[in-house]
Order: structure tokens, then C-alpha cells, then sequence
């Protein structure tokens, strides 16, 4: 008879179901937290983010209130459908984490190109909403006449933005090393205080002017050509739900059916993040600025105002913390950082943002370009995936060949890179800023017909299922005439 | 939401032996579970599923398309 079991092993037992939650170790289906319920509130509370009021503010330089709203609710629905796809059935079905499960299609040292643009993606965000945050502050002190107005002529405004980037980013690596759990009772906090400034916007801009007054309103900076101001605007709308393309993995493999991995995340990333966004767009016609840390003042006054930045500036801070956390938890994947102790990974990780405290202005006045850049991103990732996993491999993998990482293992492909998969993708990447180049807004070619995304999607998607069915498919590479029975692992990457 | 502190000694440098053996067996149990558990126990995705979602795919161009006629 086996006695009891000692503290050592509860503690190994402890760190061992930590590692299926938030490591890489595979969720079970009994394990799992979410059901439709969890997963529509948990959906929710990511969705409704203070970026939302951004996007739509950027939306309103270049469109007016109906095709902003058409173009910000198809966008982001569709972005997030396209996204969510191939990673949250097959994340959900197999328990994975988003990069693990990218190894499947790119490779097992291909999957770690891929986390590139996952964490530029995160520190991108993270040092945008640190921005809002610091103008937040900036534009608080400028209406109690403590400073001049953020983006406004005098410099002491752009240092007190520097200043409270800076302090922004300290909070934020003192949160993820000391514990990212505290974020649990902001998130309580800043969720349903969201929602609410959300209505009260809405009630307010409607008081104000009503739906014929904003409808009127012409876009703040709108392009020389209406038409390829609409599909800019939907390019924004695609690349929010685009963006949604790192978190979704996170998400899904901790729900318990295949359509609790899909349907939520529309509703509530695609449908609901669309809707809050519009705010921003006909706050911003309204009220003649992109920047929610200016037309909040103007909407609520000094004080109403000054509370609604400080929820958006804790908010932000929840969100950036939360960011950099699977930033740096997304770094263990490199070997050479899987050693690093977690204080020194995450310093490395925040370094890149420390750009967002030197620089906040001109990033910040790019941020339209960041954010048109995360379907330039993600837009052909998606595709490769969904191919891959709903046509050519008919929703399965072998699962613990995602733990291989011997030559023989079924992704390894060529040394660990699945060419073909990661030249669609760059293949995606080029089609797209050769259409509509995110920085400048340059566009070429049928972009105003058929946008930039969607080529952008459908040719790598097209391409790569050819190149799988006549060349990898025959040649035995990516094990897709392999079965799904578990191996032993001669070399495991856990 | 979990604590940092625990995640440094989870998969950071401080880890032990006695863990990364525990952490290799329990992946291979893991493996195993997910393998043996039906498709069924997550439901199926089907073809209505994918009709729902093409006809989003033609719904919200229709409407863009009605918004400009």
C-alpha cells in the first residue's frame, strides 16, 4: 500500500497542473474551465478594451458614420471568423497553445518565425494602449490646467506623456513579476466599467447631435478618393479582427466543445469589439478628433471625463500586463530564452517597448498603420492554417508529434521549416502592402475592388493547398497520410 | 490568472530534475488521454456550421453592397 503523498510531490503535482493552464502542457477535456456561459464573459472582457474607442477614432479620419459602421462590423467580423477558424477548433480539439499548434503547419522551427509577428503583435499593442494611457494622464492635468493639452504645441505636454509612458511600463513589469492574478480584481472592475462608458457614449452622442446630426459629419482627414477611404476603414475593421489571431489559441484550448471554440469568439470579438468601436467612430465625427483621451474631456466635462481616462488608464494597464505576460510566457518557445529566469526574460521582452516612452507621439500618430499592419500579419497566417487544417488534414493531427522534435518527427518538413507554407505567407504579406501599403495608405492595383486582405488570404490559401496536394502530400513531408495514434518521443520539446 | 512567482520556478531556470522527469510522463499521459477521447466529447463542427458561416460570408458583403447602391 502507497502511503500518502509528501509535500514534494504535491508540489510537483502543483507546478505540474499550473503547466497545463498556463504552460504548454495539453488541456484535457476535463479540465477545461469554459463553457458557453465562461467563454461569453471571458470573450467579453477581452473584446470591450479601451483600444476599441482608438480603432474607431482612426476609422473617422477616413470615413463617415454608416460606411464606418458597416466597414468597422463587417471587418471585424470577418477578421475574427478568418482568425479564429483553423486555430480555435483545432487549439480546443487538441488542448494546444496557439504556436505549439502553428508547428502542425510551419514546421517545428518554422512555428518560432511565426512567433515573431505574434510578439510584435503583443508589444505592439501593449506600448499603443501605454500611450492612450500616458496622453490619458497628460490630457487630465491639461483640463484641471496642471499642463498643456497632449498633442498640442509646448513640449512640457510630450514629456508629461514620456513620463507617464515610462511609469506605465514600470507598473506593467512589476504586475507581471509579481503577479499577473491581481489583474483578476481589476478586470472586475474594468469590464463592466467599460460597458458602461460605452452606453453612456452612446446616450450621450445621440443627445447631442442625434443620429441626422452625426450622420452628416465628413470623415476628419478623408482620402483624395471616398471609395478607398471605405475600403481603408474596413482594412481597419480586418485588422482588429486579425489581431485577435495570438489570443485566440489561449483562449480556446481552455473550452469544452468545438463550438464553444468558434461562435463566442465571433459574437463577442467579432460582433461585440465591432459594435464598442463605433462608439469611438461617431464620437470622433462628433466631436472632430480621432484621440479618446481628448474627446472624452469633451463629451463628459473635466470631472466625468477625467474618470472615464482613469478607468481607461487602469484598464490599459490590465490589458498591457496581460499582453507582455503571454508575450514573454509566448519566448519560452526558443530555446535559448526556455532558460532565462522569468525576471530576465521579461526584461528582455519589455525593452522594444521603451521606444513607446521616448517616441510616444509619432507612434502613437502611426498607430492607423499598426493597425492595418496586423492584417498584413496575420491575414495570410490565417489562410495557410485554415487550409491546412480544414482541407488538407480534414481537422487532425497527431498530437504528440507536436512534442517531437526529432528529424523523423511528422513536422519536422524540411529541417524543421515547412518552405512552402512560410513563402505563402510572405507571399501574403508582399500582396498586401503592394495593395495597399499600411504606412503610407498608397494603393495599387484592384485594391478598391476585392481590398487588400482578401487576396491577401485567398491566393496564399489557394497556392500552398496546391503545392501540398502536388508536392508535400506525395513526398510523405508534414505527415498528412499519417496517422493520428500517439508515438513515443525520441527527442520531446517540452 | 496565474501568479508570476510560480511561473518562474515552473518552467524557469530554477527548475529540477525530479520536474522536468514528472513534466515528460505527464505529457505522454496527456497525449495518450486526448488521443483515446472521441470527437464527440467536443461536438462536431459540420456542414450547418460551415452554411452559418458562408452565409455570414455573403450576408455581410450584401449588406455593404446595399449600403452603396
Amino acid at each position: 500500500m502507497s502511503g500518502a503523498p509528501g509535500p514534494r510531490q504535491l508540489e510537483i503535482e502543483r507546478r505540474l497542473r499550473d503547466s497545463a493552464l498556463f504552460g504548454r502542457l495539453p488541456l484535457l477535456r476535463d479540465e477545461r474551465e469554459y463553457s458557453t456561459k465562461g467563454i461569453l464573459a471571458t470573450g467579453f472582457a477581452y473584446a470591450v478594451a479601451a483600444w476599441c474607442f482608438l480603432i474607431g477614432g482612426y476609422a473617422a479620419n477616413v470615413v463617415g458614420a454608416v460606411q464606418g459602421i458597416v466597414a468597422l462590423i463587417a471587418g471585424c467580423l470577418i477578421g475574427v471568423t478568418l482568425s479564429a477558424a483553423a486555430s480555435a477548433l483545432a487549439c480546443n480539439r487538441y488542448g494546444l497553445e496557439q504556436i505549439d499548434y502553428s508547428k502542425s503547419c510551419f514546421g517545428q522551427k518554422g512555428a518560432k518565425l511565426i512567433l515573431v509577428f505574434y510578439v510584435i503583435n503583443q508589444i505592439g499593442w501593449t506600448g499603443m494602449i501605454l500611450v492612450m494611457f500616458g496622453r490619458g494622464v497628460a490630457n487630465v492635468a491639461a483640463a484641471f490646467g496642471l499642463a498643456g493639452t497632449a498633442g498640442g504645441a509646448g513640449p512640457s505636454a510630450e514629456w508629461l506623456v514620456r513620463l507617464a509612458v515610462a511609469a506605465g511600463i514600470a507598473v506593467v513589469y512589476l504586475i507581471v513579476n509579481r503577479g499577473v492574478h491581481i489583474l483578476n480584481m481589476f478586470n472586475a472592475i474594468v469590464t463592466p466599467g467599460l460597458i458602461l462608458v460605452t452606453c453612456v457614449l452612446f446616450y450621450v452622442i445621440f443627445r447631442h447631435g442625434g443620429w441626422a446630426a452625426v450622420v452628416q459629419k465628413a470623415p476628419l482627414e478623408p482620402a483624395s478618393d471616398p471609395r478607398l477611404g471605405y475600403i481603408v476603414a474596413l482594412e481597419y475593421g480586418l485588422g482588429a479582427g486579425f489581431a485577435w489571431w495570438p489570443g485566440i489559441g489561449f483562449l480556446t484550448r481552455n473550452t469544452d466543445t468545438q463550438r464553444n471554440s468558434l461562435y463566442p469568439q465571433i459574437l463577442t470579438m467579432g460582433l461585440g469589439m465591432g459594435v464598442v468601436c463605433c462608439t469611438g467612430l461617431l464620437a470622433g465625427l462628433l466631436y472632430r478628433t480621432y484621440d479618446p483621451t481628448i474627446w472624452m474631456i469633451r463629451v463628459g466635462g473635466p470631472i466625468l471625463g477625467a474618470l472615464a481616462l482613469a478607468l481607461i488608464a487602469v484598464a490599459n494597464v490590465s490589458a498591457a500586463a496581460l499582453m507582455m505576460y503571454t508575450a514573454a510566457l509566448a519566448c519560452r518557445h526558443v530555446g535559448l530564452l526556455r532558460a532565462l529566469r522569468w525576471r530576465t526574460l521579461t526584461a528582455w521582452t519589455f525593452l522594444p517597448v521603451l521606444i513607446y516612452a521616448v517616441l510616444p507621439e509619432l507612434l502613437y500618430a502611426k498607430g492607423s498603420a499598426f493597425l492595418a499592419y496586423n492584417a498584413t500579419m496575420f491575414a495570410p497566417i490565417s489562410g495557410v492554417l485554415l487550409v491546412d487544417y480544414i482541407f488538407l488534414r480534414r481537422g487532425r493531427i497527431n498530437v504528440s508529434q507536436i512534442f517531437e522534435d526529432a528529424r523523423q518527427g511528422h513536422y519536422h518538413f524540411l529541417g524543421g521549416f515547412n518552405l512552402p507554407a512560410l513563402a505563402c505567407v510572405l507571399l501574403g504579406q508582399v500582396i498586401y502592402v503592394w495593395l495597399l501599403d499600411p504606412v503610407s495608405l498608397a494603393a495599387r492595383g484592384p485594391v478598391r475592388l476585392l481590398t487588400a486582405s482578401a487576396p491577401a488570404v485567398l491566393i496564399p490559401m489557394a497556392l500552398y493547398f496546391a503545392i501540398a496536394r502536388l508536392w508535400l502530400v506525395p513526398a510523405g513531408l508534414g505527415g498528412y497520410r499519417a496517422g493520428t495514434t500517439p508515438l513515443p518521443l525520441a527527442r520531446p520539446n517540452i | 490568472m496565474p501568479n508570476a512567482e510560480d511561473h518562474t520556478t515552473q518552467t524557469g531556470g530554477t527548475s529540477d530534475a525530479d520536474f522536468e522527469d514528472a513534466l515528460r510522463a505527464d505529457l505522454q499521459r496527456r497525449i495518450a488521454a486526448l488521443a483515446a477521447t472521441s470527437d464527440d466529447a467536443f461536438g462536431r463542427i459540420g456542414l450547418a456550421d460551415g452554411g452559418l458561416v458562408a452565409a455570414l460570408f455573403v450576408a455581410v458583403p450584401a449588406l455593404v453592397a446595399w449600403m452603396f447602391r
